[in-house]
Order: structure tokens, then sequence, then C-alpha cells
């Protein structure tokens, strides 16, 4: 069986920039995908990816602890999402019951039906990279602790909080803030893990995770209680 | 810490009946608080080691924890008249745990996830369940991200000021801001006024005054261990503005109208701008003020919520409906007096003269007419928001004052108004009227949980 050190090496070819890259095109389906299955297939290998990241600066063993707490966070959110349908109508509706529900518009898109929020937040999205892109390594924007070795990670952290703090903005349903709110937290983890690196604010930081996630499914269930969609 | 997660495991099941959940949960609070009140604590204060860390139960923190065990034990008795759901006497309790852990806990870095315990507990709080359920959520998002962003610069806060020299101004600012955020300071404030809309009555004191005096408490003990906090631009430029704009910003809403709720959302808002001031008085000496700033919006917040719920259960004996709403509902319409009582306790929180409220607003412009965060603008932004807020509150009035005279027919006609409501109502508002007439009670008993230091 592979250790976690042979697995690193596997995918080498992925740390550094590539990973850099591919989280920022995981953050962005987060915020933008109106499929919640899509977004949670988003927000899971935005863990894996980010892991790459954290091997940069943590002990691979505990960049293990991180992806794990990570598929420990999307299993939570999946079972939640199923429970609530993944956001749909359940199918044994009555029309009357259907029509007092207020579903968000959408429009086609060729063989899309596409929610009229999604464009402006894929629009929003694009002007939020194309910002850090431009101004993210300049000097002033260096956080601390970051070597010019590992400058990729100051654009990394920007991209995350960034993107998380924008889907965190846009969304008024708790599953997608709430992962837009992890999103953010890896971002921050990233940075603190930078800063310090005791076990203690590693277990903090797994704790904290543990608990949005909780909270999000227990918003999850709320939002899409019957007695709160049918008035 | 464990004390009051025993008390809310053994209030809990009470949930099927409300006045004997109502009484145990008051009378477990009384316990725990003569319990704490009897320890003899030794000057430098019982240091408990876990895991590394240690909670440290100073002398000073002592009588601060008796003020809360009584105030939620108070709380819980008024769940008897009020009610407030099964959840809320278990969560109050609870609530002790982590505020506890707060302000215990050292160093400073684990802070953030007792606050971020607190903020999940106060999510149980919201009314979920009735006809305002999806506002509810979308309000405890919207309260829950904004805590998880405050969360996150707590966290990097506590971490820069515990280390080296060079990151202490920016750990300065960035915990300045995750204040800002915690107490509804601008450009945070959004989640305050859904927040009100969509708890019921009793967790407004909780939520917006027990929570920010917390917050509050912990602010100074952070000042008190890192003094160059105070004296940051941030505390001397920043701070007054957010909280003068914050002032402006509430006394503006307030003539949107929309009903009592949203009256008492945009006053309350105004108070924690004044509030969020007491906190740049800090250093300057005004401890005191700031814990009697937030002391007495406790004391309005509970006249507030004794008008409304005395007006909708007085209004519903007269229509004979049971199902009490959200006080979005005409409040002069469930008798005189329990009008009167929501109107003074709206005018106590606006900090008006003769009310109990004007005690800490009088104590905050005299500290503030002392320190160096005065300045015309500053002024002049807060009389423009409470003349706002004045006017707001009388336009409320004089469009109810055409339903009070039909509701005068109303209750000659239909049935007399309860008279216990009336009775209760007329009791409260002496009582108001006295602790406003000698200020000095409340204050003194204020002052005795703010030897902290």
């Amino acid at each position: 069986m592979p250790t976690i050190f042979d697995l690193l090496n596997q995918f080498d070819s992925l740390r550094g920039l590539p990973a850099v890259y591919l989280v920022l095109l995981t953050a962005v389906i987060i915020v933008v995908a109106w499929d919640w299955r899509l977004a949670l297939l988003a927000l899971l290998s935005q863990y894996l990816f980010a892991g790459l990241l954290f091997a940069d600066v943590l002990d691979p063993r505990l960049m293990v602890v991180k992806v794990l707490n990570g598929l420990f966070i999307c299993l939570i959110l999946y079972i939640t999402a199923r429970q609530i349908n993944w956001g749909r109508l359940p199918e044994d509706l009555t029309p009357p019951e259907v029509a007092q529900v207020e579903e968000e518009p959408r429009v086609s898109l060729g063989p899309l039906r596409v929610p009229v929020q999604a464009p402006l937040r894929l629009f929003l999205v694009m002007l939020l990279v194309l910002l850090i892109f431009t101004i993210g390594q300049r000097p002033f924007l260096q956080l601390p602790g970051i070597v010019e070795a590992q400058s990729h990670l100051n654009l990394a952290i920007f991209i995350l909080v960034g993107i998380g703090l924008l889907g965190m903005a846009v969304t008024t349903a708790p599953l997608p803030a709430g992962m837009a709110a992890l999103t953010f937290l890896t971002g921050f983890e990233l940075f603190y893990s930078l800063l310090e690196q005791s076990i203690a604010s590693l277990a903090l930081l797994v704790v904290v995770n543990l608990l949005v996630a909780l909270v999000v499914a227990y918003l999850m269930q709320r939002y899409r209680a019957w007695s709160v969609l049918i008035e | 810490m464990a004390l009051p997660l025993l008390a809310m495991a053994i209030v809990w099941p009470l949930g099927r009946w409300p006045r004997a959940q109502a009484v145990t949960g008051a009378a477990l609070a009384l316990l725990l608080a003569l319990w704490l009140r009897s320890l003899d604590l030794p000057a430098e204060g019982a240091i408990w080691p876990v895991v590394g860390r240690s909670f440290t139960l100073t002398p000073g923190l002592q009588p601060f924890f008796v003020f809360l065990l009584l105030s939620l034990g108070l709380l819980s008795l008024l769940t008897w008249p009020i009610p407030a759901g099964p959840r809320f006497v278990p969560v109050a309790l609870g609530l002790l745990a982590p505020a506890a852990g707060m302000l215990m806990i050292r160093p400073f870095l684990f802070v953030a996830p007792f606050w971020f315990m607190l903020v999940i507990a106060g999510l149980l709080l919201f009314r979920y369940e009735d006809d305002a359920g999806m506002a509810a959520v979308q309000a405890a998002l919207r309260y829950w991200l904004l805590m998880l962003v405050a969360l996150v610069l707590l966290l990097l806060a506590t971490w820069m000021l515990g280390s080296t020299q060079a990151v202490l101004l920016f750990g300065a600012r960035l915990l300045l801001l995750a204040l800002a955020i915690m107490l509804g300071g601008f450009p945070f404030f959004i989640w305050v006024r859904p927040l009100v809309t969509a708890v019921p009555l009793l967790a407004l004191p909780v939520l917006l005054a027990l929570l920010p005096l917390l917050v509050l408490v912990l602010a100074v003990q952070l000042m008190a261990a890192y003094p160059l906090i105070g004296q940051t631009d941030a505390f001397l430029a920043w701070l007054p503005w957010s909280a003068g704009l914050t002032v402006f910003l509430a006394g503006f809403l307030t003539l949107s109208g929309g009903g009592w709720r949203r009256l008492l959302a945009s006053l309350v808002l105004l108070d924690m701008g004044f509030g969020l001031l007491t906190l740049g008085l800090v250093p300057f000496g005004g401890w005191e003020t700031a814990v009697s700033q937030h002391g007495l919006r406790l004391v309005s917040l509970l006249l507030v919520v004794a008008g409304l719920a005395l007006s909708e259960g007085n209004r519903d004996a007269v229509s004979g409906e049971r199902d009490a709403g959200s006080g979005n509902r005409d409040a002069l319409s469930g008798g005189r007096y329990a009008g009167w009582l929501l109107v003074y306790g709206l005018l106590s929180l606006l900090g008006l003269p003769l009310t109990p409220g004007f005690s800490g607003r009088w104590l905050l412009l005299v500290d503030l007419g002392r320190s160096e965060l005065a300045s015309l603008p500053l002024a002049l932004l807060l009389l423009a928001g409470m003349g706002l807020a004045v006017w707001g509150i009388v336009r409320q009035i004089r469009g109810l004052a055409a339903v009070a005279d039909l509701v005068e027919v109303a209750e000659e006609t239909v049935a007399d108004p309860d008279r216990r409501h009336r009775l209760a109502a007329l009791v409260v508002l002496l009582l108001a009227l006295v602790l406003a007439a000698f200020p000095q009670l409340l204050l003194t008993a204020l002052r005795l949980v703010t030897p902290i230091f």
C-alpha cells in the first residue's frame, strides 16, 4: 500500500501553481454552479487539491488530517443534501403546494435552464479573479510568513478567501453559502498554517470546520422544512 | 463551565411543561449564582489547567458571572408569562459554558472557538418553526456568516497580539474589525435588524445585550493585556466614525416604518452604535460607562419585551385569538398601559431623559467629552441619528393614534381587556419610572459587576 509520501510523489506534477489553478477552478464552480451536486463535487476536489498546497506548509502527516477533515465535511453535507433532495421539490407534492413554493427564476441558455443570478455570479467571480491576478502579487500584498519559494501560496490564499467571501455574499441558501464559507476557511487555514503549526491550532481548526459543516446541515434542514417552504 | 451544561441537561427534557421549565431554569441559575458567589477566590484567581491551557476565574470575573446567571435566571422565569419556545431556557443556561470559557481561557488564541460556540448556541434561539421561518433562516445565516468572519479575524488578531511587536499594530486593527462585526458597527450592522425580527422576544436581551456585554469584557481583557491596542489609529480614528455612522443610519432607518419590531430593530441598532462608541472610551477609563451602557440596554429591552408581550397577550384576550404573532401588529391595540410601556421602553432604548436608559447615555456623553474621540462632526452625526429616531417613534405613534380610538370602541363592545395584563403593564411601567427617577439604583448595581480589573 502506498504511503502518504508515495502519494505526494505521484502527484508531484500538480504541486505549486497547478494546484493553485485547480483550487481556483473548484472555487469558481462552488460559487457559480446552481446544481448542488456539482458544487459539492467541486468542494470535495478542492479539499484534495488544497491538500497539495498544505503539503508545502505542513508535515505531510498533518496535511492528511486536513484532507480527511474535508472529506468528513463533504460526507456531512452530502447526507444533508440527500435528505433534502438536493434542494429540489419532492415529487409527491400536489400542484397547489408547488404553487406556494417560490423557486428561483430561471432563463434559457441554449439547452440549459440557468438561474438568473448565475451569469451575474460568474461575472463577479471573473472580476474578482482578474483583480486578484492583477494586484495579488504586488509586494505590499505579500502575506507575512510566505517565503519567495512559496509565492504561489499567496495567490491561493487570496483566491480562496476572496471567492469564499464573494460566495457568502451572493447566495441566500445555506448550503451554497456554507460551501463558500468552507472555501473561505480553507484559504484562512492555509494562511494560518504558515503562521502557527502547533497540533493544538490544527485541532482547533478541525473542530471549527466540523462545527461549520454541522451548522450548514442544521440551517439547510430548516431551510427546506415544509412548514417554512409552504406558508 | 460544566455546571451550566448540567443545568441545561436538566431543563431540556422539561420542554413539554414550559412553566416547570421556567421555574426550574430560574432556580438552577439562582443556585449556580449563589454557589459562585460563595467561592472564596485567591487574589490571583483560581486556575484550572486543561490540556496545556489554563482557565482562570479571577475575583473580578466572579461578580460578572453572578450577574450573568441572575440575568439568565430572570429571563428563564419570564418564559412563564412570555413563551419563548422549548429551547430557550436550556440554551440560555448552556450559553454560560462557552461564555465562561471565552473569558477565562488563556492564552487568548483559544478565545475564538468559544465565541463561535456561543454564536452556534445563539442560532438555536431563532424562530424557525412559525410563519416567519424562511426569514428566520435567512437572518440566522447572515448572522452566522458574519460571525464566522469575525471568528477568523479574532483568531488572526489574537495570534498577532501574542507574537512579535512587528505585527502587533496590524493585529490591533484586525481585532477592531472583529469587534465591529460582533458589536454590529458600521458597515457590518446588516445582521442586527433581521435578527430582531427573527427571534422570540426573550431572546433579544440575550443576543443583543448579554452577548455584546461578553464581547465588551473580552475586549477590555485584551486591552488590559495589550495596552497598545487602545492607542492605535484604528481606535482613535476609525471606531468613532463607525459608531457615529451606525447611530445615524439607525436613526434614518426608524423612518422606514413597518411595525414595532422594525422600529425596535432600528433603535437597538442605534444603541449598539453608542455601545461601540463606549468601546473607544475604555482606554480612557470609561470601562464603567461601557458596562452601564450595555447593562441599561438589557433593562430597556426587558421593558420593550414586556410591553410587546403584554400588548400581544392583551390583544389576544380581546379578540379571542390565541396564536401569538410577531409583534408587527398594532401594539396600542393591546391595552393602553401595555402600549405606553412599549413606547417608554423604546424611548429608554433611545436614551431620552426621564427614562432608565438616559443615565447610560449621559455617562457616555460626559466621558466622550473628556476623551480624545470627541469631535464636532461626530457630535452632529450622533445628534442627527437621535433626532431622526425621535421623529421615527413619533411617526409610529401618530400612525397608531387613530387605531387606538377604534380599539377603545372595540374594547368596550367586544370584551374587557384582560385585567391581569393591564395590572402587569402598570406595575412594570411604575417600576421603570422609579428606575428612571433614581438612576443610581441601576448604576450602582451595574457598578458591582465592573471591577473586573
